[in-house]
């Protein structure tokens, strides 16, 4: 087998399963350009031995999109630590994921990060904008306010009064609450009916997808996700979580459930 | 079965994308992403860019559907080239295959189909008639954009879906049953304000407002039924001859007139039946006003 031919010939569906990556984080412009040399290296490097590897049991635009996929979120790990898209982002697409990078990782103000995604995404809706930056700013402070302050730190700005304090921690305790409870009830569910629940309620995935990935009947499936929701439901509501906390996040699938992710240095490691 | 310690893989999370690993290896993998979420993603984002790269179903019915569209142009129909661009078209085409129309009220552009008082129960629906209005809906919520036209088709579907799931659980007597229609008509207000949106967006379009109207009705409630006389008021002075708002303004002055009992409520139901018969006087929907009409007159 001449591997460097396979690798050419390739070429096409590489460039293009790089570019869905690309488009999928939000990497444009120069970042993108780098990305691309770095997967060509990883293709070529060590004789071609992620090619080597690959032995025609799945199709190789398959295979090779994982092999991307997957250098990205290690060169990105590398990178910034264990950042990642959230929900909301990946649901709000590349324009999101790109608003959100910008503010989250980089440190950019609303303001900087949204004129940069205006320039690459024109035809951005300026209220989804605003609405998902705002979102984003919440987290931000949600998670600062989770550190202990000390002497030396100084106060942080205050724009906001007394009652409105009272009321944001009232809300983040019910939510710490809530998410307790779905993911120890979660964690109950045999693992193919918890898995249905993350694909359908937070990756968004169409019903009809998830059936041809699962083999399963969609039909059923459907039916399997109602019974699902109905037993977390009740197991919700007798854990004392109120219906107005529980109601959006079963119906819509909301960025509300903050599923746990995992401790980054316990994550198993990708085999070589 | 085997629990896998690391990350499966790729040529193995590959197999199980492409639906080709034996049952054993797939729940192996099921086991693990259902906990690995950095495997789900790659998961999901893998089995999106195959649905970019090859979407064989939409593919093989556009051949189809380019020709139906010539075939109908040629014989001077529009209705498949509308369906083509219709983002409801496969929800209107699943509703209109009911047994039994699945809200009260007429929605903009939906074909008639009579609304029977007693819907299917579970075990007595072989066909899977009702999940296929879930599944075409459920497409439909999962499209993008946000325009006025997609913000309506949403609206549409998930009324739609609420009300297909209500269905498949008449009937059952079940505490589960009960249980699961009891939650479900706790989120039957949730069509509302995608529809209002759609209406919001597009102030001058009629039969967005005659579909707010449509959902307040599914609601039951004397607010709703009072809230949707008004929505059809803002449809009629955008075209005044809806035949969509008018019937549906009857329909929630008739609703309002069986809760209160009153004269002048049964009056005004009546009146307004008739001023849709004005507009409509030989379609399927003005038969059952009529019925309708009979019905208010009959009462004591």
């Amino acid at each position: 087998m001449n591997w460097e031919k396979f690798f050419l010939d390739s070429l096409p569906l590489i460039d293009r399963a790089t570019a869905f990556v690309c488009r999928k984080y939000g990497l444009i412009g120069a970042d993108a350009e780098d990305f691309a040399s770095a997967v060509k290296l990883k293709l070529i490097e060590d004789d071609y031995a992620v090619l080597r590897k690959f032995a025609n049991k799945c199709t190789l635009s398959t295979y090779l999109t994982i092999v991307i996929q997957r250098h990205y979120v290690d060169q990105k790990i590398h990178e910034w630590g264990k950042w990642r898209p959230s929900v909301l982002a990946r649901k709000g697409g590349d324009a999101a994921i790109l608003l959100e990078r910008l503010i989250s990782r980089d440190g950019l103000s609303i303001g900087e990060a949204s004129t940069i995604v205006r320039q690459k995404y024109t035809e951005l809706d300026s209220h989804a904008l605003e609405t998902l930056a705002s979102s984003i700013v919440t987290r931000r402070a949600q998670r600062a306010s989770e550190i202990e302050r000390t002497e030396e730190m100084p106060e942080p700005a205050s724009g906001v009064s007394a009652e409105d304090d009272l009321l944001a921690s009232e809300r983040e305790s019910t939510e710490r609450h809530t998410n307790a409870i779905v993911n120890r009830e979660l964690g109950r569910l045999p693992s193919e009916d918890r898995l249905i629940m993350k694909l359908r309620f937070i990756d968004a995935m169409k019903v009809s997808t998830m059936a041809r990935l699962l083999k399963a009947d969609q039909k059923q499936l459907y039916r399997r996700i109602e019974r699902i929701v109905v037993t977390l439901k009740a197991a919700l509501l007798a854990a004392g979580v109120a219906m107005s906390d529980i109601g959006d996040m079963l119906v819509h699938g909301a960025d509300a459930l903050h599923f746990d992710l995992g401790d980054p240095d316990t994550d198993p490691k990708v085999p070589q | 079965m085997t629990t896998l310690s690391t990350h499966p893989a790729a040529e193995d999370l590959g197999c199980f994308i492409d639906g080709t690993l034996d049952a054993r290896s797939r729940a192996a993998i099921v086991e693990h992403i259902a906990d690995c979420d950095e495997c789900r993603f790659t998961v999901v984002d893998v089995t999106a860019f195959g649905e970019e790269l090859a979407p064989p179903e939409r593919a093989k019915g556009r051949w189809w559907v380019a020709a139906a569209a010539a075939i109908a142009i040629t014989v001077g129909g529009t209705f498949v080239v509308q369906a083509r661009r219709d983002p409801l078209a496969p929800v209107i085409e699943a509703s209109s295959r009911q047994s039994s129309r699945l809200v009260e009220a007429r929605l903009s552009g939906f074909p008639h189909v009579v609304r029977k008082a007693q819907m299917r129960g579970r075990g007595s629906d072989p066909d899977y008639g009702v999940a296929d209005v879930i599944v075409a809906a459920d497409k439909v919520l999962h499209r993008g954009g946000d325009n006025a036209r997609m913000q309506h088709a949403r609206g549409v579907a998930q009324l739609l879906d609420f009300e297909a799931r209500l269905a498949e659980r008449e009937g059952d007597t079940s505490d589960e049953g009960r249980a699961e229609r009891q939650m479900l008509v706790d989120q039957r207000n949730a069509a509302i304000p995608i529809l209002q949106k759609a209406a919001n967006l597009a102030p001058d379009n009629a039969a967005y407002q005659s579909d707010v109207a449509a959902a307040l009705i599914a609601t039951g409630t004397t607010p709703n039924f009072k809230a949707a006389v008004e929505a059809c008021d803002r449809a009629l002075k955008i075209e005044p001859n809806s035949a969509d708002a008018l019937f549906n303004q009857a329909q929630a002055l008739d609703l309002l007139a069986q809760k209160s009992g009153e004269a002048t409520d049964v009056t005004n139901a009546i009146k307004a039946y008739n001023k849709y018969l004005d507009v409509d006087p030989s379609s399927p929907w003005a038969d059952e006003a009529r019925k309708k009409i009979a019905d208010l007159q009959q009462a004591p």
